[in-house]
This record gives C-alpha cells, structure tokens and sequence, in this order.
C-alpha cells in the first residue's frame, strides 16, 4: 500500500488520513443508524431525516462544480483548475454520503412509495460511491495506471453526471409527484418530449357526464393527487384511482358513501386551515366551496364511480353554480343571477365607488355580480352620483336607490346597466317618461316603484321587460285595471298595487286589501 | 406602552409558551407585525375582516357563501309554546279520541315535564275547529283568521322540534343553539356575519309584549351576544311611550355641543384603549356614538305622521301602545331603516289551563298583526328580501293537562315563515295523528338555524368563531338546511 502513495503530492500521508477518518466517521454513521427500528424511529431521527432536502444541495452543487472544472481544465487557460477538483469529489463525495444517510432516515416517517424511495436510495449511494472513486482516482500517483486512468475518469465522470441526475429527478418525483415538471409544459413542448398534453375535456353535455370521472376526479387530480398517488402516499392514501380510494389510508376508510358527515375526506377538506388535520396541509389555500360541495354531494349520493348527473334528481345551489362555471356547463336553463355571465371584478374600481358612500357588496362568494345600495346617502344621491358606478355596470345586478333623489334622468344612465335583476326606485322622483329607459332590460326581475309617480301610462314601457317577474305600485296612480293589463301582457308577472284604503273591523278586511 | 403589560392584561400564559417556542425574537417581531401588542386569535382577524374602508362593521361572512334571499329577519316570537293542535295542526284523531287514555305506545319513556310526568294522561281534543283556506287549502284553525287569509304567502313547518321542556333552556335553546346560557343570540351572530344595513339604529332590536295567559319571564340573556363583542347584543325597545329613554339632548344642549361631547368621551375611552386593549371599551365607544346617532333616528323612527290611517288601521293600533300590533308596525319601519335582526316577543301562550279562552285572547292579541305585517312587507316590495318567522319554543301536549289544558311538548310544533326566499302557500312536514311526534322531515331547532343563515347568504358551518380553544358556531355541530322550503 505505501508503494502506491509514495510519488504522490506532499502531505499526502496526511490527505490519506483524513480520508481515512472521514470514511470511518461515516462508517459509525451508518452503523448507529442502521440500530434504528425503522417501524418506530425515535423523534429525533425523523427531526434529522427532515434536513436531506437541505442537507442534499451540498452534494449536488459540489459535484457539479467539480464536474464543469474537470471539463474546462482541457482548455490551457484554465489549467490550474485541475489542481482544485480532488478536494471538490472528496467533499461532494463525503456529503453525499451523509446525503444519503439523511435521506434513509427520512424514508423511515413513511408515505412514500417502496420502490420509488429504494430506486433513489440506490442511485445516491451511487453517487457518493462514484464520487469518492473519482476522489481516490485523482488522488493515485501520476504514474499509477497513467494510460487508462484518463479513460477511468472520463467514464467515472460521465457515470457520476448521470447518476446525480437521475437521483435528482426522482427525488423530486418523491416530493412533488410525476406530473410536477410537466403540469404547465407549453403544448408545443408536449409534443416534442412526447407526453401526454390532454387536459380533461370540457364536458359537452351535463346530463352524460360522470359524477366522479368528470366532476369529482378533476377536482382530486388538481389539489390532492401531488401528494397522495400511487408513488407518494402521504397517510398511506392514494387518491388516483377508484380502488385506491374506497381503500383508504392509514386511519381507514376516508369515505362513507351515502353519509357525508362520516366521511373523513370530506372533513378534512372543509377544517379552517390552521387547523392541524386540515387538508391541503401546512396553510395551504384550501378548496373551494364548489369544490368542497362537489363531493359532499357525490358521498351524499353514495359516492358511486359510476353514476351520472342526470340519475341524481337533487342538485344543490351551490353545486349548481359550480357546474355552472366550469364552463358552459348547465343543469337546467338557470334564471336570475347564476344565468348571468359578467366580467371579472376590479377591486380598484370597487373601491372607488365605496368611496362616495356607497355600500357596494358582492352578491356571493364567487359571482362576479355586485350588490349597490345607495340607502345610506338618502338625499345626498342624485343622478350625477351614478357615474361613479359606470365602469361597473356589467357587473351591478342588485341596484337599490330608493328615497334618493334619482329621477329620469338617472334611469337613462341606468339604462347601461344590462345584468340588473333587481332594482328599487321606490319613493324617487321618476315619472312615466323615465321608463322608457328600462326598455332595454333582458333580466330585470324585480322593479320596485312604490311611492313614485307613475300612472298606467308609463306601465306600456314595462310590458316590454320579458323578463319581469315582481312589480310593486303601492302608493302610485296606477289603477287595479291598469296592473291586470300588464299582467295579461307579460308572463308570469306578478304585480301588487297594495293597500288602498281599509274598512273597518273584520276578518276578510285584511284579507282583502287590495292586493292582488 | 410596556411590553410586558400585555402580557399580564391578556390570557398569555398559552401564548406565551407558544410564542417561547418560536423564539424570543419572533415575539418581538410579531408584536412589531401587530402594533404593538399581541392579540387573541380571533379580534385582529376579525376586526380586520369585518371591518370595512369606512370602519363600519360589514361582517366577517364578506363576501357571503351563497347569494342571498333574505336581508333582515322579523321574528314574530310566540313565548310560552302556542299550542300547534289549535293552530296550524289539525288532528281529526284528538276530536275522536277526546277524553279517553293517551296510547301509552306513544308516551311511555318520553320525556315530560315534572307537571305531568305521574298523571293519569287523558286525550283533549281540539277546542277550536280548522278550516282549509287559500288556493293552497292549508289548514288553519278558526282562532287566526287572518293568517288563515295570507296563508298562500307562506310556508307552514309542522315538523318543528326541539329538546327543551321548560320555558327558559327552551328560549335559550331556540336563540342560542344550545341549552347552556352564554352563547350568541341568533340575532348577534348575524350582526357578527354580516353587519347591519343601518349605521343610525341597532342592527338587532327586541320588544315585548304580553296578553292572553300567565307570562313567562324572558331573561335578556336571549338577546345578548355571548362571547362575541359586545356591540352585537340586542337592544330592548320599550313598546310604549318613547322606545328609548331620555333620547333628546338635556334642556340647553344642541346637537352640536352633544356631538363634542361624544366626542371627549370617545378620545378619553381610547386612551384607556391603548393601555389596556380591552374589547368592551371598542363596544363602549361603539355604543356611545350609536346612541348619538339614535337622538336623530329614534325620534324619526316614531314619528308617525307620514304613516297613512288606513295602515294603522290593518294592524289595528295607532302606535306605541305596548300591544304586538305596535310593535309589528314599529317593527317595519325598523326593517325599512335597515335594523338587520327584529324579535318580538309576544308573552301569553303559557297555557297550562284555561286554553281555550287564554288562546282566543293570545290570538286576538296577535293575529291581525301578524297577517297584517306581511302584506305591509309585501305591498312595499319588502317580502322579498325579508324573513317573517312566527313561532314559539316548544308545542303543546294532546294529552290534557288539568282538563282544560295542555303541558309543554317538544317532540312536535308548528311554525311559519314567509318572504325572503321561503316557498309560498307551502307547507313541510307531517306530524302523526295524534300531533305527538314528527313522522316526516323533521326541522330540528338546528336545521332551522341553518336555514335562517343559508337564507341570509351564510353556510352555518363556516360561520365560526374561536372560544376556549373551539371552533363555536351557531348550530353547534348539528343542522342541515331545509332545502325543499326554499323557493
């Protein structure tokens, strides 16, 4: 043995020393951790295991330093690298080898698939095993081998590039699923790796779709599948396929069917956040209240995977309006606000307009629509004060001005509102002439005109309003034959022309009071 | 202020071993983060969500979680149980049956309470007849004639339920969701959820009144606010005279100078804030300036003049009388200022004995201006958006009790909504033939609270609030809407 190190570098001796120690040290490691039960690792392995992500950069940017300067010192000017690249494998050797301890006891916490973890284990034990060849090559004397020691270390070289990346990819395969690389992958890429590029299918037709493969499966592979699929089975769940789903976890089955609130599943995904069981875990934006809401409703209905929409007869508001935006999707023609498609919200112009006093609300959730009320402002509101919610007028649907001084000329203005639903003009200024410019209204459900000063006349600009369902006109000169007309004139209209004077004592008295 | 004053003025001690975990330097820069001092989970949270650009309390539930049907709710409370077999249940069986033997099949091992509990339980038929009314023919007894008439506006639930036999767990029960006093009132949750349209008067308003047999006592603790600031609990009106004490300035005093001195008041008390951050020096000065604002809407709110006589007139009354019927038409001219939560609460249908002439005052009391509540609603377009509900705590017993009247019952009693979003001419659930149990979709005192809130736009379930470690909320952990009564 001395023979092969006697023409070497000075110090030397004291290189291999070291060499020798630091390979005993991780020896010991390797000894003291291999004692550990790997059913029941104490706490402290798993808080040690937690630092192979950190702990496994060292290796990777050592190496690959070590790697660029072995090929740049071909070039004469940079020669003298060549010089440096020893230290660098054995550091990047030795790291790796503590790497790779790290990462085993890691593997003890458990939720990752065998095979993935063993294929990765293998591959970095390589890599530190290459890396301290490559060391000990370097480290041989010049004459030791001289011919082929250039082709060894090529070879070790190349083998050690691949080995590192590989090593790395499934590492990142372990922690971030199969498809993480290749999720946002721009189609054109697709077709040039080869992978699949399909995203799922807007479903043409509500009434064919599958409950679970079309509604339930998409919401699955998108929030829950990076981390509970067949390769990294966080809680020993998988989530990809409908076998591995009614299988279960560690803590048993996480669905009952037919009974939602028995279903873990589902209780995990509607916890606060904070909360310690909550999934998506770690404060993670958890689902949303259509997504939570699809599934409670495809447990409710005994969690088939086979079952289309159209064999369920109950379909939930809130799942409704899911469905609804999933794009184009319809269960049935939906009236009043979920039939509505309105552009985006702007929080800026939002709050410009609650500047003025206005109180400005979203009608829900995740509706794109607004609620304005101008009741706080009384007579400070006036027609000139609707500009200020012009650039959100695709989006207002509830407009209530009632008791302010909007008149005529306000209602032309309000004419560009087109998505309004409801609207209260009750005890305002405007007159017959006024409503002529609701004309154009194709939604208009709920008009409220209490209190103003319109006649049958003005009712004649109201038969054109299809959409009107509810007509209040207390308090006004439209007469009882006036609102019949109306009625006969538009479907399903419903007009109440209130009290108009109350008789004395009885019963029917109140029963009635002009009303239609 | 000092640091460690905080610490000694909050419940720290958990904090502070969890914050030691995280390390000294983390709690120093958290309370940098906080301005200065560190807070229970719940007010930054919630003082920053529910509070919008104007400071005005806009709820924690911003945005809601569905669109909502209803804005405000008026609750016609019927305190003391209304007997359901002489309302809105008809039971042939009870006619037929009267005076003979309760089937023990029915009441052995039910719970009843200590009044009956050891008699000899014998059957009492109805004592007033039922008649089939409006185009949805509900049946209806004689006693409301005029519910009877809007009877094609709302929903009737026969299949109410509750767990309380006695009159106060009861109310406690139906305002708070639990038997054990010290949670929110249904109207406090609400305000907390949502804020409340008007910034001049009181989003959640109660008023009694009483007639028609012995009156149970009420404690204000259903209307308070529970753990939840104190900024949300009900405020009492009075039903006569003026509904707030001493609501004009002092002889001398000018809105102005009174504003100033609201004013003083509110630096002083926020000075005291600052020290010592307790959250019922924030309702302290919230009250303040809202009974400053109450000088100019209260007198408005009373003023009669611009209500026409044939209004008063269908309610039957002409206003600040302490009958029910002032306090409905009080009641729609709050719901028009935007008051949120209203419950009135009518005393009298206690009716151990002496039902049937005890009944015939309570209804007389309360009919008209039930009925009457809703047409105004709807004549002025308000139905739409506003929630009537009618409704006791608890039912009353088929058997009798004394020979002339009935104990309290729990496993079955009516009640009606009507407006925001509620079916109309409906009616939802089946009780059996002797009116003693449910024996299809029951409505729960829960699933009525979950209802009520997903009419407002609130799932029950999302609506929480973190005390002693829990997550509270006002269906506890129980309560499923009631879908098929929702339009």
């Amino acid at each position: 043995m001395r023979s092969l190190f006697r023409n070497t570098a000075p110090g030397s001796r004291k290189t291999v020393r070291w060499a020798i120690g630091l390979a005993g040290a991780v020896v010991l490691l390797m000894i003291l951790v291999a004692g550990i039960d790997p059913q029941d690792p104490a706490d402290v392995w798993l808080f040690v295991g937690r630092f192979h992500p950190l702990l496994v950069h060292l290796p990777i940017g050592i190496l690959l330093i070590a790697l660029a300067m072995e090929v740049l010192a071909h070039f004469q000017s940079f020669d003298r690298l060549r010089g440096a690249t020893p230290f660098l494998f054995a550091a990047g050797g030795i790291s790796a080898a503590v790497a790779c301890v790290a990462g085993y006891l890691l593997s003890l916490e458990g939720g990752y698939e065998p095979d993935a973890v063993e294929l990765h284990m293998w591959l970095g034990i390589g890599v530190a095993v290459i890396a301290l060849a490559a060391t000990a090559v370097k480290l041989m004397p010049a004459t030791w081998l001289s011919v082929t020691r250039r082709k060894i270390q090529i070879a070790l070289f190349v083998i050690l590039a691949g080995l590192l990346g590989l090593t790395g990819h499934f590492g990142g395969t372990l922690t971030h699923g199969p498809t993480y690389l290749t999720q946002y992958m721009p189609t054109a890429l697709h077709m040039l790796v080869g992978t699949d590029a399909s995203r799922k299918p807007v479903i043409a037709n509500i009434d064919s779709a599958v409950v679970f493969s079309d509604l339930v499966q998409p919401i699955l592979e998108r929030r829950c599948v990076t981390c509970h699929n067949a390769t990294k089975k966080k809680g020993k769940l998988s989530l990809e396929t409908s076998e591995e789903i009614q299988k279960g976890g560690r803590e048993g089955a996480v669905i009952a069917p037919g009974e939602p609130t028995d279903s873990d599943l589902l209780r995990r995904i509607t916890l606060p956040p904070a909360h310690a069981d909550a999934m998506p875990p770690d404060g993670e934006t958890p689902l949303e209240i259509g997504e939570t809401e699809v599934i409670r409703w495809w447990i409710a209905h005994g969690a088939s995977f086979q079952m289309k929409v159209a064999e369920i007869d109950s379909v939930p508001t809130s799942v409704a309006t899911y469905l609804a935006r999933l794009g184009g999707l319809r269960e049935e023609p939906r009236t009043g606000v979920y039939a509505i498609e309105a552009p985006p919200l702007d929080s800026t112009t939002v709050a410009a307009s609650e500047q003025t006093g206005l109180e400005v609300r979203r009608l829900a959730h995740n509706v794109p629509l607004l609620h304005v009320s101008a009741v706080r402002l009384g007579d400070d509101f006036g027609d000139s004060k609707l500009d200020v919610l012009l650039p959100l007028a695709q989006n207002i649907t509830w407009l209530d001005l009632r008791r302010t001084h909007v008149s005529d000329a306000g209602l032309a203005k309000i004419a560009a509102f087109e998505n309004l639903t409801r609207l209260h003009l009750d005890h305002t200024a405007v007159t017959d002439d006024g409503l002529y410019h609701l004309v154009g209204q194709r939604r208009l459900e709920y008009l409220n005109l209490v209190g103003t000063e319109i006649t049958d006349a003005g009712l004649a600009h109201l038969a054109e309003i299809p959409s009107l369902k509810r007509l209040y006109v207390w308090r006004t000169e439209v007469t009882a034959e006036g609102a019949e007309r109306l009625r006969s004139q538009v479907l399903g209209l419903y007009v109440n022309v209130g009290a108009k004077g109350v008789a004395a004592d009885t019963v029917s008295v109140v029963a009635g009071a002009n009303i239609l | 202020m000092d640091f460690l004053e905080h610490f000694k003025l909050r419940d720290t001690r958990r904090q502070f071993l969890v914050r030691s975990a995280q390390g000294i330097g983390t709690m120093a820069l958290a309370s940098l983060l906080r301005g200065g001092s560190l807070q229970t989970a719940n007010l930054p949270r919630a003082k920053a969500a529910g509070t919008g650009t104007d400071d005005v309390w806009r709820g924690v539930v911003n945005p809601l979680h569905y669109v909502p049907q209803a804005k405000r709710i008026i609750y016609l409370y019927m305190a003391g149980g209304p007997s359901h077999l002489e309302s809105f249940d008809y039971k042939p069986k009870l006619e037929e049956m009267h005076d003979e033997a309760m089937p023990e099949s029915l009441t052995k091992g039910e719970q009843m309470s200590t009044m009956t509990s050891g008699q000899k339980l014998k059957v009492l038929g109805p004592q007033y007849k039922f008649a089939r009314h409006g185009n949805s023919g509900e049946t209806v007894s004689e006693l409301f004639p005029n519910i009877a008439g809007v009877v094609d506006d709302i929903t009737i639930i026969r299949s109410m339920q509750t767990e309380q036999i006695n009159h106060d767990p009861a109310h406690t029960f139906m305002n708070t969701g639990s038997m054990i006093a010290g949670r929110p009132s249904m109207g406090s949750w609400l305000l907390y959820g949502l804020g409340s349209e008007s910034q001049n008067l009181p989003g959640f308003v109660v008023m009694t009144s009483e007639g028609g047999g012995q009156s149970q006592p009420i404690a204000a603790r259903q209307w308070h606010s529970g753990f939840l600031e104190g900024r949300f609990q009900g405020v009492k009106f009075h039903s006569s005279s003026s509904p707030v004490n001493y609501v004009e300035n002092p002889p001398g005093v000018d809105r102005s100078g009174q504003g100033d001195l609201i004013e003083t008041v509110r630096d002083l008390n926020m000075m005291k804030d600052d020290i010592v951050d307790d959250p019922e020096i924030a309702t302290r000065i919230a009250q303040y300036e809202m009974a400053f604002r109450m000088q100019m809407s209260v007198p408005d709110l009373v003023d009669f003049s611009d209500e026409p006589q044939y209004i008063k007139d269908l309610y039957r009354t002409e206003g600040a009388d302490g009958s029910f019927a002032a306090n409905c038409l009080l009641a729609r001219r709050m719901a028009e200022r935007g008051v949120r939560f209203i419950q009135l609460y009518h005393r009298g249908w206690d009716h151990h004995g002496n039902l049937k002439d005890g009944l015939k005052v309570a209804s007389a009391n309360v009919d008209r201006a039930s009925a009457a509540l809703v047409l105004d609603l709807k004549q002025r377009g308000m139905l739409d958006d506003t929630l009537v509900i009618w409704g006791g705590e608890f039912g009353r017993t088929p058997m009798g009790q004394g020979g002339d009247g009935r104990d309290h019952h729990i496993k079955c009693f009516s009640i009606w909504m009507a407006g925001g979003g509620i079916k109309q001419g409906f009616s939802y659930g089946k009780t059996d033939e002797f009116g003693y149990d449910v024996v299809e979709n029951p409505v729960h005192v829960h699933d009525l609270h979950a209802t009520i809130l997903h009419l407002m736009g609130i799932d029950h379930t999302r609506l929480t609030y973190r005390h002693q470690g829990r997550d509270f909320r006002l269906t506890d952990v129980h309560g499923k809407v009631a879908h098929d009564i929702v339009a």
